[in-house]
């Protein structure tokens, strides 16, 4: 190795070696349990919230519920149970009632002003009664007497072949954000547990509850086995939707093992939140606002373009040019990776242009967003369909106080 | 190909692969998730691609970025590098090429993990970064360059 120039073939063979150093666990074996086959258009989110008996939740803000009461007593908080963490939001915004009773939610989204809808969804995996979903979902800002819809378990009856699997962990989850119920935390790691679980609970995107058998376990952080004859629970942001084998869920996640219906074990994997990634910032200014809605017009019918500045930055993942000099241009924005993929899903115009109806203004970057933190985040505009989640559609725009985008992505 | 198929065969190198490029061994397998779930939603366009490899490594380029953005700054922890007892000389020789690679430039190892491990073409190479091809030309050159006496160092300490 003394020459001062390396040949391909050794160059080829060093890093060969060195990759050799590096373990890598074999795959779980990669069926896609539950998953559609991806097409191009679909929001397979809400097939794999379906099909991989995923559970969602964010659930209410318990003084609330409290203060208002419903008529019955709520039993005195256990003094060691810890609420620190959770997310309130302000007035106009959607507050967390995922993993509250239909009548908890009901009481808690009445007093905040809105009008409450509710379907039923028969399930087996669930105990009956719980508020599974909001649409909006928490911390979306709707109008005064804005109707959302909850989404709550019924029971199925005689079609299920045994009792609800997983009510242990939506008593868990219950007791994190302090609704009434049983005390299902034996200590030790519960008292990490209950505060993340809360705060994850009331983020403004969704929770979600699923089953993970052995063969998904060898993903990165969920590698230790459950002890034997006990069912393991991921509760985790539903950046990613449902369990794809092979593919985990991103940290931090919440693992709770169930034998014989209680909780037997319980642990937090993944860094914990950084609660200053959540600060809720206040909604876009009417310029803003404005300029988002003409990007949106522009992007679907390619009349009459926003104000964008002389060059504008791309930040979307995957794009080669940084800079965009002819913004105006839908083009320009097409081709998410340069190779060749147009309307590849990275591509911010493409992605309003297939959307329809109407959409939801929000001021900052989603928590669940990775990429570049560019630029002020109070001139971020985050344009998504009503209800955001992280795996739907969105559009970040950076407008400034004129109302000039200065950043896409 | 379907994308279960393409896991099952590249997740191990992709894994390999961001480790070599700078990745927290603890965080690679998280990142290559991260990258092929991204990639699962456009799997039939990038299947039906000419280079899915190309698209693949871009993600998984991007994915680690972001990754490094959001959680570690540093360059690849060499005192976290494995040792194995008894001396074989061939894992030594890994571990040193290793070492080389972290204390590089990361523009030179890019390219030399996407070329010589990931074995992207030049041009696919070059897609993968955002660059062009005459860059990754001339960053390959000055980084077979660079790795030689790194690796000669490491090999007689």
């Amino acid at each position: 190795m003394s020459e001062e120039f390396l040949n391909e073939a050794e160059a080829r063979r060093l890093l060969g070696a060195a990759a050799a150093t590096i373990e890598v666990d074999d795959p779980a074996p990669l069926t896609l349990t539950g998953l559609p086959e991806p097409r191009p258009h679909r929001r397979w989110s809400l097939l794999v919230a379906v099909a991989a008996s995923v559970v969602l939740l964010a659930s209410a803000a318990w003084v609330v519920a409290r203060q208002l009461g419903d008529g019955k007593q709520v039993p005195p908080e256990p003094a060691e149970r810890p609420t620190t963490g959770e997310h309130a939001y302000g007035q106009g915004r959607v507050p967390p009632v995922v993993g509250g009773s239909a009548a908890e939610a009901r009481g808690v989204l009445t007093a905040a002003g809105f009008r409450v809808v509710v379907e039923q969804l028969q399930s087996c995996t669930d105990p009956a009664g719980i508020v599974r979903s909001s649409d909006p979902t928490a911390g979306a800002t709707l109008a005064p007497a804005g109707r959302v819809r909850l989404v709550v378990t019924a029971d199925a009856g005689a079609d299920c072949p045994e009792p609800p699997a997983n009510g242990a962990v939506w008593d868990l989850v219950r007791q994190a954000r302090g609704f009434s119920g049983p005390d299902v935390c034996a200590g030790g790691d519960c008292d990490e547990v209950l505060p993340v679980l809360a705060e994850l609970a009331t983020r403004p995107e969704r929770l979600e509850v699923a089953e993970y058998d052995d063969a998904d376990l060898r993903c990165l952080a969920l590698a230790q086995t459950p002890e034997p004859g006990a069912r393991r629970y991921i509760l985790h942001i539903g950046w990613q939707t449902g369990r794809l084998t092979g593919v985990c869920p991103r940290p931090p996640v919440v693992q709770v093992d169930i034998r014989d219906g209680r909780v037997a074990a319980v642990r937090v994997r993944g860094p914990l939140p950084d609660a200053a990634d959540l600060t809720m910032l206040p909604d876009p200014t009417p310029p803003r606002r404005a300029t988002a809605l003409q990007f949106v017009r522009w992007a679907r019918t390619g009349e009459d373009p926003p104000a964008f500045a002389g060059r504008v930055r791309n930040l979307t993942p995957g794009f080669a040019v940084a800079w965009n000099d002819r913004p105006t241009d839908r083009s320009t924005w097409s081709g998410c990776s340069g190779l060749g993929f147009p309307a590849c899903g990275l591509d911010p115009v493409a992605a309003a242009y297939r959307s329809t109806g109407a959409v939801e203004l929000a001021t900052g970057i989603p928590p669940c967003a990775g990429g570049d933190r560019w630029g002020e985040e109070a001139d971020v505009v985050r344009v998504s369909a009503p209800g955001f989640a992280c795996d739907d559609w969105y559009v970040l725009l950076w407008i400034d106080d004129a109302g000039v985008i200065y950043g896409v992505r | 190909m379907d994308f279960s198929a393409y896991v099952a065969r590249r997740r191990p190198r992709l894994v390999r692969t961001v480790v070599l490029l700078g990745c927290p061994p603890a965080d690679a397998e998280d990142v290559v998730q991260a990258a092929l779930l991204k990639c699962y939603r456009s799997w039939p366009r990038v299947a039906a691609a000419d280079h899915p490899d190309a698209y693949v490594h871009r993600v998984l380029v991007t994915t680690l970025y972001d990754a490094r953005q959001r959680r570690w700054n540093g360059e690849l922890p060499t005192g976290e590098l494995p040792d194995r007892p008894g001396a074989d000389p061939a894992w030594a020789e890994g571990v040193a090429v290793r070492r080389a690679l972290a204390a590089m430039n990361p523009e030179h190892r890019e390219v030399l993990v996407l070329r010589y491990f990931a074995d992207l073409s030049e041009r696919d190479t070059a897609r993968a970064l955002g660059v062009a091809p005459g860059t990754v030309k001339s960053r390959t050159a000055r980084a077979l360059r660079a790795l030689a006496p790194l690796v000669a160092t490491e090999e007689t300490p």
